[in-house]
């Protein structure tokens, strides 16, 4: 990809990971321990995000065609985001 | 001068063939015109050129490299406007501006043009279908991309917004290479310099409403 506008990708970001948040949060709170709101937010919950911005917004994918981003490619951005935030929060979990 | 070549371009959804080995080259400075009737394939061909929808089989070329169509929106060589509005309702086209272009001097271009700047400060789910098709066609058209995809953009769009868009798509060509399609025939047979009708998975020639009542896009009876 040339010249890739992150602006861009942190917006896809934010909307699916506002699904993220609020699905992992749930599943954490049915399960009665944090430590489920990391390892489904890094996990299931991004493909859970992920699938809410398909079926709401798919339209908007053309936004970031567009911009050289394909499906794949921002799926893949989002999955590298929030692998090292499950895993640092795994750690402080663990730590703590 | 960029090149773009489609050749063997065929489609089937089930057993019907929609695009039937399809062929044709867009240069810059060209702006083609592409009509058919509904359900002819017209948006099934744009999203194949942009590499959203998959062919049962085609040929890509850009400036005499075969490229792949998974790679053609990673490349960036083409733009697109869809035919319903791609951009996200909740932010302003102040904000949606940045996010496509770092440059300030790029930014301005949009953001000072006259027919964008009473928008600024409006969210795009808020715009008329004029507005909203001018500022995303300034969107796109802005980009570097060599060739830009044009699905509908008049349709829906009041005249004063038509006339503008023509004018754009005009200034446009001599520095890009446009396909369009639209079911406003007289804006598409005005602003192309080449017009070609999509009919049983065929492109054919027009370039008259003579032609496209010859080919059964227009009743007789109303001319």
């Amino acid at each position: 990809m040339k010249h890739p506008n992150t602006k861009a990708f942190w917006l896809y970001y934010r909307i699916t990971s506002i699904t993220n948040l609020a699905f992992s949060a749930i599943f954490a709170a049915i399960k009665l321990d944090f430590i489920w709101l990391f390892l489904i937010y890094g996990t299931f919950g991004t493909g859970v995000g992920i699938l809410f911005f398909n079926y709401y917004y798919k339209n908007q994918y053309y936004f970031y065609h567009n911009l050289g981003y394909t499906r794949r490619k921002l799926a893949q951005n989002t999955f590298l985001v929030n692998i090292p935030i499950l895993i640092i929060g795994l750690t402080l979990f663990l730590i703590g | 001068m960029h090149t773009l070549i489609i050749s063997e371009l065929a489609k089937n959804f089930k057993s019907k063939s929609v695009l039937d080995y399809i062929a044709f080259e867009c240069k810059t400075g060209d702006i083609i015109g592409i009509l058919g009737r509904n359900g002819t394939g017209k948006s099934t061909l744009l999203k194949i050129l942009f590499g959203t929808l998959k062919a049962d089989k085609i040929r890509v070329s850009i400036d005499g490299k075969n490229i792949s169509p998974e790679e053609i929106i990673p490349q960036q060589k083409i733009a697109y406007l869809p035919q319903e509005s791609f951009l996200p309702k909740s932010l302003n086209v102040r904000e949606i501006v940045p996010l496509y272009f770092k440059e300030g001097d790029m930014q301005d271009k949009i953001l000072y043009d006259p027919l964008i700047a009473h928008i600024a400060n409006t969210k795009a789910g808020n715009l008329s279908m004029g507005e909203l098709r001018y500022f995303e066609l300034m969107l796109v058209s802005t980009l570097p991309n060599p060739f830009l995809i044009l699905d509908e953009p008049f349709s829906m769009v009041e005249t004063l917004y038509r006339e503008k868009i023509k004018e754009k798509l005009i200034n446009l060509k001599t520095t890009k290479g446009i396909i369009m399609t639209d079911h406003y025939y007289h804006d598409i047979l005005e602003t192309a310099n080449s017009c070609l009708l999509l009919r049983n998975g065929r492109l054919i020639t027009v370039n008259s409403i003579d032609d496209l009542i010859g080919n059964g896009y227009l009743p007789a009876s109303n001319y």
